[in-house]
């Protein structure tokens, strides 16, 4: 087992004292396994993967346990979790357009990245590692697009970039959230191959978030459904998508439906 | 590159035009009679004769626009006129004398303004709401709230009478420019405190922030290189006008505290009417305005990727 949430509960600290936002959120991750989190936006899954990340401040306060190789991630130093966070544990996250610093060049802000986490002290070695991980990815003319700043690259080129990255760090747990909400269909469908290039390659754990059943469906080998900020239903991903038993659940695949038969309606109406 | 200096340098030429065309208007509006200025500093007596002998060779009997343009040649060749108290003295000279006294300063003041307000800035930004970030901000009002000659007297007082640690006056070395120094950058330090203290927080919401976190890059490189280089950008700017600002409002320092500097240089000139060097320092705080500003507008060009691709 790599990754076991158990009873994660998140709450954010106001005036009128503690509100939670996720409770009792419990789940496991093995090896070269992927779980989807389904969910409405606002449902709390990019709140869990941030408590699970180590990445919620002193303003939210933290219940239950994120145990990484058995040991608890919300107990740990800023030291200890530096080492996990972004070398175990490595995010692909959505917006990808601004998820780079505009005023550094990409090679600048990938190799600051592998120099914070490898003892390879050798930038030519660290380059190479990410041009590797680039021909993976798909990127081809690597050292052309190092020297490019972020604002003259594509959304899905950077979101590439982002699990590139991820792959040159070799993590253990790769966190996908929404990586395919802010880029465009096609590269939405590359995105999604290259995640699954990376599994087939790396075995790398995968926890993947999305509001779309059709992407989730694609990826994921067990999958949990999220409804304000609580687990309402999780299993494998088929029998969870062709037979819901909860409400919202049944909310989310019926809304689905509905937007596919508009979109087939329209495509009608316009070849008419 | 090149090619956006060259237009920038030559957008400056009108702008340029124009400030010294108000520099010549703004002397020549003075009600009293520069030939009869010239006549009384120099204690003869403003008769009809005399007085129109010094019209003559002030060239003041020739048309408005042709004493512009000849005011103007002679500017070029950097030929200011002499000044109307002593005719041996060229205006360009006295000038050249005064310069380097406030420049030291201005200098020394902009560096302290960086040194100070740079770091508190960054620290109650990081730790807003803490008690560093209190303080400063009890400082930031404080400092923007004092009169400066207020501020400098106190100091004086404290540092060099009561203490006897610093000089009080003069200009001779190092030393005489710390109070002085110290004066005139308070205000400025509270406003860039305030000035980087705000950008950092407008900036602290930035996706790439947390994505760098999500990378795992430590802290202080996420402050120091990817925040605080995004938040300079409006400060930038700022910068380069309170430099000039520093040179250009040093009338009441320098004489708080005896500094031969272009300031004082100015205020003697006021209460003498000596108007060529009054122009001429119109004229030149002018342009310093105009290049600074062009030399700010082309670093931050440089500096910004995106503006740097399209120029």
């Amino acid at each position: 087992m790599i990754l076991e949430v158990k009873n994660l509960c998140v709450s954010v600290r106001t005036k009128k004292g503690l509100h939670p936002l996720v409770s009792d959120v419990t789940f496991n991750l093995e090896k070269n396994h992927c779980l989807g989190i389904l969910g409405e936006s606002g449902s709390g899954k990019s709140l869990t993967c941030k408590a699970v990340m180590g990445l919620l401040d002193a303003n939210f306060h933290l219940e239950g346990e994120v145990l990484f190789h058995g040991k608890n991630i919300l107990t740990m130093f800023e030291k200890e979790k530096s080492l996990i966070r972004g070398k175990e544990i490595c995010m692909v996250i959505q917006n990808p357009m601004t998820a780079f610093n505009p005023l550094f060049s990409m090679e600048n802000q990938l190799l600051e990245t592998l120099q914070t986490h490898l003892h390879v002290k050798n930038k030519k070695e660290l380059l190479r590692l990410i041009l590797e991980a680039f021909e993976k990815m798909n990127l081809h003319e690597g050292e052309a697009i190092l020297k490019k700043y972020p604002h003259q690259l594509s959304g899905g080129m950077l979101q590439r970039m982002m699990i590139a990255l991820c792959i040159a760090l070799n993590p253990s747990v790769i966190i996908a959230d929404e990586p395919t909400t802010a880029i465009d269909v096609v590269n939405q469908v590359e995105v999604i191959r290259e995640l699954k290039k990376v599994r087939e390659l790396y075995q790398t754990s995968m926890l993947f978030i999305s509001h779309d059943l059709s992407i989730l469906s694609q990826i994921s080998d067990t999958m949990m459904v999220m409804h304000q900020g609580k687990i309402v239903e999780s299993g494998r991903a088929q029998e969870i998508i062709f037979s819901p038993k909860e409400a919202p659940t049944k909310e989310l695949i019926s809304t689905r439906l509905k937007l596919i038969e508009a979109f087939q309606r329209c495509v009608k109406e316009c070849s008419c | 590159m090149r090619n956006y200096v060259l237009k920038r340098l030559l957008f400056t030429l009108p702008m340029m035009l124009a400030i010294s065309f108000i520099a010549f208007v703004i002397i020549s509006f003075i009600p009293s009679d520069p030939a009869e200025v010239a006549l009384r500093v120099n204690e003869i007596i403003p008769t009809h004769e005399a007085v129109a002998s010094m019209r003559e060779s002030l060239g003041l009997n020739d048309p408005f626009l042709v004493r512009y343009v000849n005011w103007l040649y002679d500017c070029l060749r950097l030929d200011f006129g002499s000044s109307y108290i002593n005719h041996n003295r060229l205006v360009f000279d006295e000038i050249l004398r005064s310069l380097p006294a406030t420049l030291k300063l201005a200098l020394f003041s902009f560096i302290l303004v960086i040194v100070v307000s740079f770091p508190i800035g960054i620290l109650s930004a990081v730790f807003k709401d803490s008690i560093t970030d209190k303080v400063a901000r009890v400082f930031m009002f404080l400092f923007t709230a004092i009169p400066n000659y207020w501020l400098g007297l106190i100091l004086m007082w404290f540092f060099a009478i009561h203490f006897n640690l610093l000089p009080t006056s003069g200009a001779t070395s190092f030393v005489h420019y710390i109070l002085p120094a110290i004066t005139l950058s308070m205000t400025y330090v509270s406003t860039y405190i305030r000035l980087i203290r705000n950008s950092m927080l407008e900036n602290m919401q930035e996706n790439y922030l947390f994505y760098a976190r999500v990378r795992g890059i430590s802290e202080v490189v996420i402050v120091l290189k990817h925040l605080f280089t995004n938040s300079l950008q409006s400060t930038m700017n700022a910068l380069g006008m309170s430099f000039v600002q520093l040179i250009a409002g040093t009338f009441v320092i320098e004489n708080i505290f005896a500094i031969p500097g272009i300031g004082r240089l100015c205020i003697s000139a006021i209460f003498n009417r000596d108007y060529p060097i009054i122009q001429a320092y119109i004229l030149m705080m002018g342009l310093l305005f105009v290049f600074c500003n062009l030399f700010i507008d082309i670093i931050q060009t440089y500096l910004d990727p995106k503006q740097r691709r399209s120029m």
